[in-house]
């Protein structure tokens, strides 16, 4: 079949972009691998999301609910259980192949939205030695088992890493009946939000180990201990650590962009945010048609700004606009999304997310176009692990530059 | 005057609260954002509330457990009673969003609310 575009993903980015470019009226496919529609709010069943959109705190399948209801109102085509094998431009567009219960199937789109989320990292990729018994889970991992599964995997629990996903999940496994020992941190601060540090430990009195990791994990069919030591500044384990006995391990290290589609596609991914480099339209710099949105994109801490940028998306796959993408020259931020401005066609407002490389008490962000300082935000405690979202109505010709310093 | 430090729960922006008590027992409140914060700081000094959410076993096998929530905050020392009473129950029903599965849970004046939809979609 042909399409105005596909969507591949159904979680909150997919389904936003989906319904913003049906809106617009082109014609819509959204590709999903799992069963039903709503991606991993379905199994974040705590509260916390749309307070920025919606004005309330809804739980994560209530505010999926939402963008799955439009979906369904928009009498948009979607299909569940599909697995994209394969994705290749073809002139005026791209092919997707795709394989399901019902068979293979072949469609062809003008436009392309990459909305496939992202992968959490996993114990390997940060080095803790040993055997590798059953018992070893991510953050992720153990909320599907918990909260879609209805399964407990552990007793004794240790987290290691101090993110969002985990903390809400010592939470979890807590009011579940586990007993969570402690949650390990290698960095000085932790990497989740602090509300979360009070509300999922402090509330239940979890211990929050700073400067400390697991080393070694003991057992051979099962998780019997771990080995948990304190790192020194360079995150080297110093001394002999200390033997903790648990029979679950919950790893909550961070998260990367699942982009194995947009590589199929021959695009580069940006260092610094492991997602593709896009305009403020969040279509690809590199491939005309091509969007990424959502966690694919970068990786956000609010599902607001997920559905905040998969909107733009969606309406500008409507539109044809002749492109002139100009780099973002970048001094201070971590990473900045988008990479690009299209200057030939700045809209109303231009949105900026970006992360700060360290904690700032006051942080100043500057915009110059062509040269010229245009606009200055300032911010009060900027921190890593919460995203920056700074929104300008500015016009440029030929360059664009965002600096953020500390603001003294 | 007493200056206690608080991180406000109620949104996701976190905000760091400077409590102080003043001699009259009237509170002043620094570093919150907006007027949820003084309410935050008020009830969490005098009697913290929090709200639930979790899961319940149901009969379904395409849904083992569905996801449920209390629809009004209740005094926090209370959150691991909810917790354990949810785990008593098995939904026999398909629920929406926002339908009560329960009333009045343990008497602590909110709702039992399902917040997923386990409708079967129609083909």
């Amino acid at each position: 079949m042909n399409y105005g575009v596909i969507v591949i993903g159904g979680g909150p980015a997919g389904l936003k972009a989906a319904c913003s470019a049906a809106e617009k009226g082109l014609k819509v496919l959204i590709i999903e691998r799992e069963a039903r529609l709503g991606g991993i709010l379905k199994q974040c069943v705590h509260d916390g999301f749309g307070v920025i959109r919606f004005g309330e705190k809804l739980t994560g399948p209530e505010y999926a609910y939402r963008d799955v209801s439009e979906v369904k109102r928009l009498g948009i085509e979607y299909l569940t259980g599909t697995f994209v094998t394969d994705i290749y431009a073809k002139e005026g567009g791209y092919v997707v192949e795709t394989t399901s219960a019902k068979g293979l199937r072949s469609d062809f789109s003008e436009k392309i939205v990459l909305a496939t989320g992202c992968r959490e990292r996993t114990p390997r990729q940060v080095n803790i030695h040993g055997t590798r018994p059953a018992g070893v889970l991510t953050a992720g991992a153990c909320q599907n088992f918990v909260n879609l599964k209805g399964l407990l995997p552990g007793k004794r629990v240790v987290i290691l890493g101090s993110g969002d996903i985990g903390l809400i999940m010592a939470r979890r496994l807590t009011l579940e009946g586990a007993k969570v020992i402690g949650v390990y941190e290698a960095k000085p601060s932790p990497s989740g939000l602090q509300r979360n540090i009070r509300q999922c430990l402090d509330d239940f009195g979890i211990p929050l180990h700073l400067q400390t990791t697991v080393t070694d994990v003991y057992g051979q069919k099962r998780v019997e201990a771990v080995r948990v030591s304190r790192v020194d500044e360079a995150m080297n384990p110093v001394g002999e650590g200390e033997i903790v006995e648990c029979d679950l391990l919950v790893v909550s290290v961070g998260l990367i962009p699942e982009n194995e589609l947009a590589e199929k596609l021959g695009l580069t991914l940006d260092p610094a945010t492991k997602g593709i480099a896009v305009d403020q339209y969040m279509m690809s710099a590199e491939k005309e048609g091509v969007y990424a949105v959502g966690n694919a994109l970068h990786v956000h801490d609010l599902v607001d700004y997920v559905s905040e940028g998969a909107a733009l998306a969606g309406e500008d796959a409507a539109r044809d606009r002749k492109r002139n993408p100009v780099k973002v020259d970048v001094s201070g931020p971590a990473y900045v999304v988008p990479q690009y401005i299209d200057v030939s066609a700045i809209g109303e407002k231009t949105v900026f997310y970006l992360r700060s490389p360290r904690e700032m008490a006051r942080a100043k962000l500057m915009l110059y176009a062509d040269g010229e300082l245009v606009a200055e935000k300032r911010f009060r405690n900027v921190k890593p692990p919460e995203m920056i979202r700074a929104s300008f109505k500015f016009t440029a010709e030929d360059s664009v530059t965002l600096r953020l310093e500390e603001d003294v | 005057m007493n200056e206690i430090k608080l991180t406000c729960i109620v949104c996701p922006n976190g905000c760091e609260l400077i409590v102080g008590k003043k001699e009259d027992g009237s509170l002043e409140v620094a570093g919150n954002l907006c007027p949820k914060g003084v309410k935050f700081a008020a009830d969490e000094l005098e009697r913290p509330v929090r709200t639930f959410t979790g899961t319940a076993v149901t009969v379904f096998e395409d849904f083992p457990v569905a996801p449920v929530k209390i629809n009004r905050e209740v005094p926090r020392e209370q959150i691991p009673s909810v917790a354990r009473y949810v785990n008593t129950l098995t939904l026999t029903k398909r629920y929406a969003p926002g339908d009560i599965v329960e009333e009045n849970v343990l008497g602590l004046g909110a709702d039992l609310v399902a917040t997923a939809d386990m409708r079967l979609e129609e083909s």
